[in-house]
């Protein structure tokens, strides 16, 4: 089983989506390796070469940041991309849509049939639930281009995945997201025609307010490293540019 | 542009894609409907400028509190032009549920409007704002590619607002008929705008 996860995150490497399918990774198991394609990477060099992995892979998991309820846009270009690149490789003969980077000869690549794909977007509020319509946008990416929607996961807190990787899995606080991925993964793991029945949301077991505090603090931190104070963080630069006018 | 609706001065921004026709029709029904009420016009062509994507580094909220790092492009003009309106028209094809991609580069970099502390709207988590409040997010989406895509885009939207703490389920349209002349769509569009332009300037005036 051929498996490629896109590391939906601009944030590349040190992102909690690069996490994310860290812990796919480890709860699939070593013998069925995944390989990383990182939209950020594929934004700002494009390359045919990893179209290609991901329509011959059996399976693919999307892992993403929310941005503004939706999919962030940069890793929307790059399923723009693949998008053109299925419909390159779908109708023969027909000419690749993406431009001067198609790679010749990939027309030929072969795509495998029912690509199960699986999706998991995380948001930094709180509530995992803030994250479906996302995850119904990549349902209708899949519906769109002929592949096999095998369900997501919603996670909320996700400022904390990264934080809670040497937390034991079943830790009460960090359970409901460790539970929420390892039921994507055994889908894999499953096979053909493993899939969830239906969307899973989860969020880490802290108290909301104790969450907003922590992350509220995190940015007074983030300011400081900056050289800022607590108070500059609620600067109105166009308040001033409107003055000044 | 600033609307005069029944007394209270209200912004309007548009944001619209000129490469695609039905987007241009839409655009010439919202101006259509604004006729007569507006001072000022403030348009953004996603064609005639790009915005760069959002790489969600998060330093216009830590290191340049309201001021985006990215080089200066379309999405900067977007914050400048926008930051203070009370709407915002956004119109789009629907793309897998969603905005297109050149229409969600410029939305996703709203976030130097945001404040990064966090409040509760709606029972939701959401951003505090940097200056009062964000504009409301009115959407038209048409060429939907099923009646699935047109529910998501409806929910997103509407999630859009929720994040204003304005609960507006009017203020989506998807037009669903295609925009020939005989579809009557576009005059659609007009009166939806006309409706919301009115019902928002009421709820203001309260």
């Amino acid at each position: 089983m051929k498996i490629t996860a896109i590391n939906g995150s601009a944030k590349g490497e040190r992102s909690n989506s690069r996490e994310i399918i860290a812990m796919i990774q480890s709860m699939v198991g070593e013998d069925k390796p995944i390989e990383v394609v990182s939209q950020i990477a594929q934004f700002r060099k494009p390359d045919d070469a990893a179209l290609r992995a991901m329509a011959e892979s059996d399976v693919l998991v999307i892992a993403s940041s929310l941005y503004v309820d939706g999919l962030p846009a940069s890793l929307m270009t790059l399923l723009d991309r693949y998008s053109a690149y299925l419909a390159g490789i779908g109708a023969p003969g027909a000419s690749l849509t993406s431009g001067a980077s198609s790679a010749p000869g990939a027309s030929k690549a072969p795509r495998a049939p029912h690509q199960r794909v699986f999706g998991v977007v995380n948001c930094g509020f709180f509530e995992g639930q803030q994250n479906e319509c996302a995850l119904r946008m990549l349902a209708h990416f899949c519906e769109a281009n002929g592949l096999e929607w095998c369900g997501g996961a919603g996670i909320g807190t996700g400022e904390m995945i990264g934080m809670m990787k040497d937390i034991p899995p079943q830790a009460s606080i960090r359970a409901p997201v460790v539970n929420a991925v390892k039921a994507i993964a055994d889908a894999i793991a499953k096979g053909e025609g493993g899939r969830l029945p239906r969307d899973a949301f989860a969020q880490h077991k802290i108290p909301w307010i104790m969450f907003k505090l922590a992350g509220e603090m995190g940015w007074r931190s983030q300011a400081k490293k900056n050289g800022l104070k607590a108070r500059d963080l609620f600067r109105r630069p166009m308040d001033e540019r409107a003055r000044r006018r | 542009m600033v609307i005069d609706v029944g007394g209270v001065n209200m912004k309007l921004g548009i944001l619209y894609d000129s490469s695609e026709t039905d987007s241009c029709a839409l655009y010439a029904s919202a101006l259509a409907a604004a006729e007569g009420k507006a001072d000022r016009i403030e348009t953004i062509d996603v064609s005639e400028a790009a915005s760069a994507p959002c790489i969600c580094c998060f330093q216009c909220w830590t290191k340049t509190p309201g001021v985006c790092v990215l080089p200066r492009d379309g999405g900067t003009r977007y914050v400048e032009k926008f930051w203070d309106a009370d709407c915002l028209l956004i119109i789009s094809r629907v793309r897998w549920g969603g905005y297109t991609t050149p229409i969600k580069s410029y939305i996703d970099r709203l976030i130097p409007g945001l404040h990064p502390y966090f409040t509760k709207r709606n029972g939701e988590m959401h951003h505090k704002f940097r200056y009062g409040s964000i504009p409301l997010m009115l959407a038209v989406g048409y060429g939907a590619a099923s009646p699935g895509e047109v529910a998501t885009f409806r929910a997103y939207t509407q999630a859009n607002r929720d994040q204003r703490g304005t609960t507006r389920d009017t203020g989506t349209l998807v037009v669903e008929r295609g925009l020939d002349a005989t579809s009557g769509a576009a005059e659609e569009c007009t009166r939806w705008l006309e409706s919301e332009l009115r019902e928002i300037g009421k709820e203001a005036r309260k």
